[in-house]
């Protein structure tokens, strides 16, 4: 299977297993909705019984912003005006490393774990490509959480090396030693495009490899992660061009999804028609991106599947509910 | 004025650096028609428009968010250099901005304008002092703006206007009316505090009252056949140094809780998509 046939193969993957994505759709909202809820009431507090909910009613209401965020505290202090179209200030702050307030890393921290448990039970769903139920799901769930409890270990070790002093040596110490004779802007802009580049490319090998490993843990039904890390640089070794050609197509789905969404993203809400279709776009695009994550993992499998196995195989047998007369008899 | 007058830059900055924040600020906004905020990612390099958001010279122009902050941090007549140094910048620029645009508003551009002139005109090539320019003020507006100066130069002080309480119940015919306005800061507007109160058959009531140093609440009570809707206590924006304008006004009809559902869902989305960013990772 060509790189081009495994992302197919991928998106149709994701296309056939609508629960998941459904599933992974209500964590989201789940992980967001109750801190939503607790900015309403800050918000709403603020503006009281004010002229000024008129005014952010109708549109963007700068001044009431700038007098929020003086009082704000808590989830509060996130309440910018860059919140508009939010894509382009994530992206950025993603790639320049910026601070979070401690409420939004607590978010970010618990959504990651919970990702951490379903990747098992995604990943094995996605390999079979059959509905595999809730037991089938969360039995693989259980199964994959600590050994991807272990991955997740050195993952750490290697996005925290990336993020912290890779990052800080690249744009604090190389990035003004590059620009330090420079007078025209363009020319620090390509520089920082080609720092952007050198650290994208870095993230990026280091996430393929982990995806391996996870797709190789989960169709092995590999116990030792470690080994499963090794695996994965060997497949990837082998396969480095179909390999890196998938991932650079799932990378320009996600940048065009991105991408459209930038485009076609509407601004502060004015009518109740246009507050609904903007919430209503909004989660599309959630639904759109979350769509994407799974397409890496789908793709990745299918790839793996064809060159080393067969379409749909992994190691571990489906779990039969209930496991056996003996469990029933305990 | 910079340059040709000679003020002092140690002790007086705010005499430079106030009146340029202050024409910077007047000069973008007569240029820059509308002036959308721009937020610049990716390092600094990617500018992006937001077109929702229009600055306003009176707030942004004068950069009133920084000054709200740092409000309290010095006099304004303290020299300068012993200004604390993290928001030094906010008592000079800031501060100084507002309350020229302020006088703008309250005594005209025209008598401003005048004032301007007749300082540059005075004290060129020579080296003013901060009561040099008041007196140039007080000459040229020709009023006592002693008061002013002294809230807005000699006090750290802040302006803090509210409307407290608004009620409107049927009394027989009539709607009996209140309105409370309380001055939450210690500093006190100088000249009459206009108070506005919308009713529902369009029409409006105003009160022009001045405070005295004691009055920290008025009452306002209407007996009228229709119910008030809204009130608001500097309705016309001309004391541009309260630091809280949200809390000018308030309506019968509040709209505050749609607004919050609705920026409330903007910003979920802003963190589905930031937990998603991160989440790419796992």
């Amino acid at each position: 299977m060509s790189a081009f046939g495994a992302a197919i193969g991928g998106f149709r993957r994701v296309a056939r297993a609508p629960a998941l994505v459904a599933g992974v759709w209500v964590l989201t909202l789940s992980i967001s909705l109750p801190l939503a809820v607790v900015m309403r009431g800050m918000l709403a507090d603020h503006l009281g019984r004010s002229l000024a909910g008129e005014a952010a009613l109708r549109g963007a209401d700068y001044e009431w912003m700038q007098e929020f965020a003086a009082q704000a505290s808590g989830v509060g202090v996130t309440f910018r005006p860059t919140i508009i179209g939010a894509v382009l200030d994530n992206l950025s702050a993603f790639a320049d490393v910026a601070a979070r307030p401690a409420v939004v890393v607590a978010a970010a921290v618990a959504y990651i774990l919970i990702w951490l448990f379903l990747a098992g039970g995604i990943i094995d769903r996605l390999a079979r490509d059959r509905p595999s139920r809730a037991h089938g799901f969360f039995a693989a769930c259980g199964v994959f959480f600590f050994r991807f409890l272990r991955l997740a270990a050195a993952q750490a070790i290697v996005y925290g090396f990336l993020f912290g002093p890779t990052h800080r040596w690249l744009f604090d110490r190389l990035y003004p030693r590059m620009i330090h004779e420079v007078s025209v802007e363009r020319t620090a802009f390509f520089a920082r495009v080609v720092l952007y580049v050198a650290f994208g490319t870095l993230v990026a090998a280091s996430a393929l490899v982990f995806d391996y490993a996870k797709v190789r843990a989960v169709v092995e039904d590999r116990r030792s992660m470690l080994g499963a890390i090794g695996a994965a640089l060997g497949f990837i070794r082998r396969n480095y061009a179909a390999a890196v050609s998938l991932f650079a197509i799932d990378f320009l789905l996600f940048a065009a999804t991105i991408a459209l969404y930038a485009l076609v993203a509407p601004g502060a809400g004015r009518s109740t028609a246009t507050i609904v279709l903007s919430v209503a776009i909004g989660q599309l695009y959630v639904v759109a991106r979350l769509c994407v994550k799974l397409a890496f993992w789908a793709s990745e499998a299918a790839l793996f599947q064809s060159r080393l196995a067969h379409a749909g195989y992994t190691a571990r047998p489906e779990p039969v509910w209930p496991e056996s007369p003996a469990a029933e008899m305990i | 004025m910079y340059g040709i007058v000679g003020n002092n830059e140690f002790e007086d900055a705010w005499m430079d650096e106030g009146i340029n924040t202050f024409s910077t600020a007047r000069a973008i906004a007569q240029v820059y028609d509308p002036n959308y905020l721009a937020i610049r990612y990716f390092g600094g390099f990617v500018p992006w428009v937001f077109t929702d958001i229009v600055l306003s010279r009176e707030t942004e122009g004068n950069r009133l968010a920084g000054y709200r902050h740092d409000a309290r941090s010095d006099v304004q007549a303290t020299p300068s250099y012993q200004y604390f140094p993290a928001t030094g910048g906010s008592i000079t620029y800031n501060k100084t901005a507002l309350w020229l645009n302020t006088m703008e508003r309250w005594l005209g551009w025209p008598t401003l304008q005048r004032i301007m002139a007749a300082q540059f005109a005075r004290w060129q090539f020579k080296h003013p002092k901060p009561q040099d320019f008041f007196a140039v003020a007080n000459e040229t507006a020709r009023r006592d703006l002693t008061p002013f100066f002294d809230q807005v130069y000699r006090s750290s002080d802040v302006f803090d206007y509210a409307i407290e309480d608004l009620k409107s119940v049927r009394e027989g015919s009539n709607y009996r009316t209140t309105v409370v306005v309380r001055r939450n800061g210690e500093a006190r507007w100088p000249d009459f505090v206009k108070v506005v109160v919308d009713f529902s058959n369009g029409s409006r009531a105003m009160e022009l009252e001045r405070w005295n140093d004691d009055d920290r609440w008025k009452a306002y009570v209407y007996n009228r056949p229709v119910q008030a809707v809204s009130a608001q206590v500097d309705p016309d924006r001309v004391l541009l140094l309260d630091v809280d304008y949200t809390n000018n006004s308030m309506t019968l009809e509040p709209k505050g809780p749609r607004a919050a559902t609705k920026w409330s869902l903007a910003w979920m989305l802003w963190l589905q998509d930031a937990l998603l960013s991160w989440a790419a990772l796992v």
